[in-house]
């Protein structure tokens, strides 16, 4: 039954899932020109919390989970500058220093939101580490480009000096990592339990902090760096939420994706989509990982994987853009999840 | 041997920045998380006691390499401000000590979790610290490269003591610890919850509730005496680097204090025997904590964190009313801590 599971209708006007995952990506809080100071960061965060207000308003249970592309990289990049004076940390202590650095971030636009218009809800970030399996085929070939681009000259000495892959990546040199997949999300359990008091909590961030858990149950962290859209289908799935929603640039994913006979996808079913990314419509680094996440996450049982953009993502909730991959056999029953019908439902 | 009675069911412990990280000598990934795993050991016995445990940690090492980085590579990455680095720390020491924490745990077979909590925590925009920055932060520069950086950055820099320039920045009090219900929630889980990193993240809130952050810090013993204060938590653990707090320090005087009362211990503060550097502010949480309804505050070391918990060591400081029935008692003056451990003491010594 993928339908079961009670919805409220509320005076939003609309209903909405008891549960939801949002992923929201790095630009969240970074300028894309990635050159900002305090205050266009925190600018920044103020505009993703007036974009997600009404999801925040929504009394239902919400995790959010972020990327931290360019804060890594900013990192690594001071690491790589300062290295003469100042021991360069491992990817992992990076993470979950972005962690730190993007939850206060988030948490604080998010609440002074709510505080202007009068909501007593809570944001709190959680530091979230994320279980990979150390026979996971990627760590034999580190594939996933991260932090700043150097030059030819720069990444050499510095792949010399610290260990580190470098690649060449179209117009400059950048460091490789491994990209495992998510296994285990630690400490999951405290994320339900702050997520039942209507706490908004934000957890997974940059994917997770990698690490790998040895044969007593201890855990050590690796140098990786975990897709944000699969912990989050994850996290979903062990968290028993059946609606995820991934906020991207574009209101829709396309197929033939900038060519003139570009076709947006609405409602599309699990077969459907799976036969798309074998026609390889979903390119590695930007749409891929999001179907991908998507799929898993309704493989796993999941009800409806919406992605949309920030500035869509209310409308989207409702049915009214967006592209809401579900289950095969919900895909012919209009009735349940609309993809224009919700609005008029709760009203 | 222990008994349920000696243990508090609620309990804060700071640990110093040094936690996760030498003073000086190596500081590479794996020597930080072997310092980690060190302070998880000696931490260790007070994890498996089955109360309701808070940590919170200092962050002076680490806020200081990050403010080193943004300083050299200002160049090419725009330098950040203090809250957010407080709040970067806040994140990799959390996931280090939850790590090393759960690590030691399971080690034993124990299942219990470690949990970081991303904390800010509210000053007062007219607390007279703004108005005059004292606090040192950060790497020691040569007189001209602090200069540049004061010019470049608008920050202010003040030459410390003959070894060099160095930040310095307003350090208020802290007022209000946000979202500490979110602590509760977990700590009455038994989740063993890390929050407060380096003081918490230093934030001002306007009138409509909306906070913002500060260029600041905050002491982190006086953050962890307003987290227990708020929690109703009435013992407090400081560890720092000797087992017990002394007057006449490095004197021929020299003599530590085992249990004081909060007179005492303000007289002695009167004197001008704890130095503002080092043991004053710990000496000053202290007082606070007793002042806003704690019942005992322990300044002990790391490694005698559970014999000082069992009263056979560490500085602990009691209200005036506890330290009299200590006294008549017959054990105030001794290593003992509490009137009923005291009393247990006493019953067990009987044949």
């Amino acid at each position: 039954m993928t339908n079961g599971e009670p919805r409220h209708a509320n005076d939003v006007g609309f209903e909405f899932p008891r549960r939801l995952i949002v992923a929201i990506s790095s630009s969240a809080i970074d300028p894309l020109d990635g050159t900002g100071t305090p205050q266009a960061l925190k600018e920044q965060a103020a505009a993703t919390a007036q974009a997600m207000l009404p999801l925040l308003l929504l009394d239902n249970q919400l995790v959010i989970t972020h990327g931290n592309g360019p804060q890594v990289g900013k990192l690594l990049l001071a690491s790589a500058v300062a290295r003469g004076r100042i021991t360069p940390q491992s990817l992992d202590i990076l993470v979950a220093q972005t962690q730190g650095g993007i939850a206060y971030l988030l948490a604080q636009a998010f609440e002074n939101a709510l505080r202007a218009v009068g909501s007593p809800r809570h944001v709190v970030g959680l530091v979230t580490q994320v279980e990979v399996d150390p026979q996971d085929p990627a760590f034999a070939a580190p594939s996933k480009p991260v932090g700043p681009y150097f030059t030819q000259g720069e990444a050499q000495a510095l792949a010399e000096q610290f260990g580190v892959t470098v690649k060449e990546d179209g117009r400059a040199w950048r460091y490789v990592v491994p990209s495992p997949q998510p296994r285990h999300i630690c400490d999951i359990s405290l994320v339900e339990a702050l997520m039942c008091t209507r706490t908004v909590v934000v957890a997974g961030g940059g994917g997770g902090i990698p690490v790998v858990r040895d044969g007593i149950g201890c855990r050590r962290g690796v140098e990786a760096v975990i897709d944000k859209d699969l912990t989050t289908a994850a996290m979903a799935d062990v968290l028993g939420i059946r609606d995820m929603m991934i906020l991207t640039r574009v209101p829709r994913i396309a197929l033939r994706y900038g060519r003139p006979d570009q076709q947006d996808l609405g409602r599309v079913s699990l077969s459907e989509i799976r036969r798309y990314r074998a026609e390889g419509h979903f390119p590695p680094g930007t749409m891929g990982p999001k179907v991908d996440a998507a799929i898993r996450f309704v493989e796993g049982g999941g009800r409806c994987a919406i992605i949309t953009s920030l500035d869509h993502a209310v409308p989207a909730l409702r049915g009214e853009t967006g592209t809401h991959i579900v289950p095969d056999e919900s895909v012919d029953a209009p009735a349940a999840v609309p993809v224009a019908g919700i609005a008029g439902a709760g009203a | 041997m222990r008994l349920a009675a000696d243990i508090p069911r609620r309990l804060i412990v700071a640990v110093g920045g040094n936690a996760i990280d030498a003073d000086r000598g190596d500081d590479s990934p794996e020597a930080q998380k072997a310092i980690a795993a060190r302070t998880a050991q000696a931490m260790l016995p007070l994890l498996l006691l089955d109360n309701q445990l808070v940590i919170t940690h200092g962050n002076g090492p680490q806020v200081g390499k990050l403010l080193l980085a943004n300083a050299i590579a200002r160049e090419r990455i725009r330098p950040l401000s203090l809250d957010i680095l407080v709040a970067q720390t806040q994140g990799a020491t959390a996931y280090i000590l939850a790590q090393a924490f759960e690590n030691a745990l399971r080690a034993v077979g124990n299942p219990r979790h470690v949990v970081g909590l991303v904390t800010q925590v509210e000053v007062d925009p007219a607390d007279p610290a703004f108005a005059h920055p004292t606090k040192p932060v950060g790497p020691f520069f040569p007189e001209a490269e602090a200069k540049a950086l004061a010019d470049e950055l608008g920050v202010t820099v003040q030459e410390d003591a003959g070894r060099g320039w160095r930040y310095v920045v307003p350090s208020p009090k802290p007022i209000h610890i946000c979202d500490i219900s979110l602590a509760q929630t977990l700590m009455a889980m038994r989740t063993v919850v890390i929050v407060g990193g380096g003081g918490g993240v230093p934030v001002v809130r306007d009138a409509q509730g909306c906070r913002h952050g500060v260029e600041a810090v905050i002491d982190k013993d006086l953050t962890t005496a307003a987290i227990a204060n708020v929690l109703g938590i009435r013992d407090m653990m400081i560890l720092t680097a000797v087992p017990r707090v002394a007057i006449h320090f490095g004197k021929p005087g020299q003599q530590e204090l085992c249990t004081v009362s909060l007179s005492q211990i303000r007289r002695y503060q009167a004197e001008g025997h704890f130095p503002a550097g080092s043991m004053g502010p710990k000496v000053d949480a202290a007082v606070r904590f007793l002042e806003g309804g704690g019942r005992r505050a322990i300044i002990t070391s790391l490694e005698t964190a559970m014999p000082a918990l069992l009263g056979e060591t560490g500085t602990h400081i009691v209200s005036d009313a506890d330290f009299a029935a200590l006294q008549a008692n017959g054990s105030g003056s001794g290593a003992s801590g509490t009137p009923s451990l005291a009393g247990r003491r006493a019953q067990r010594s009987t044949p």
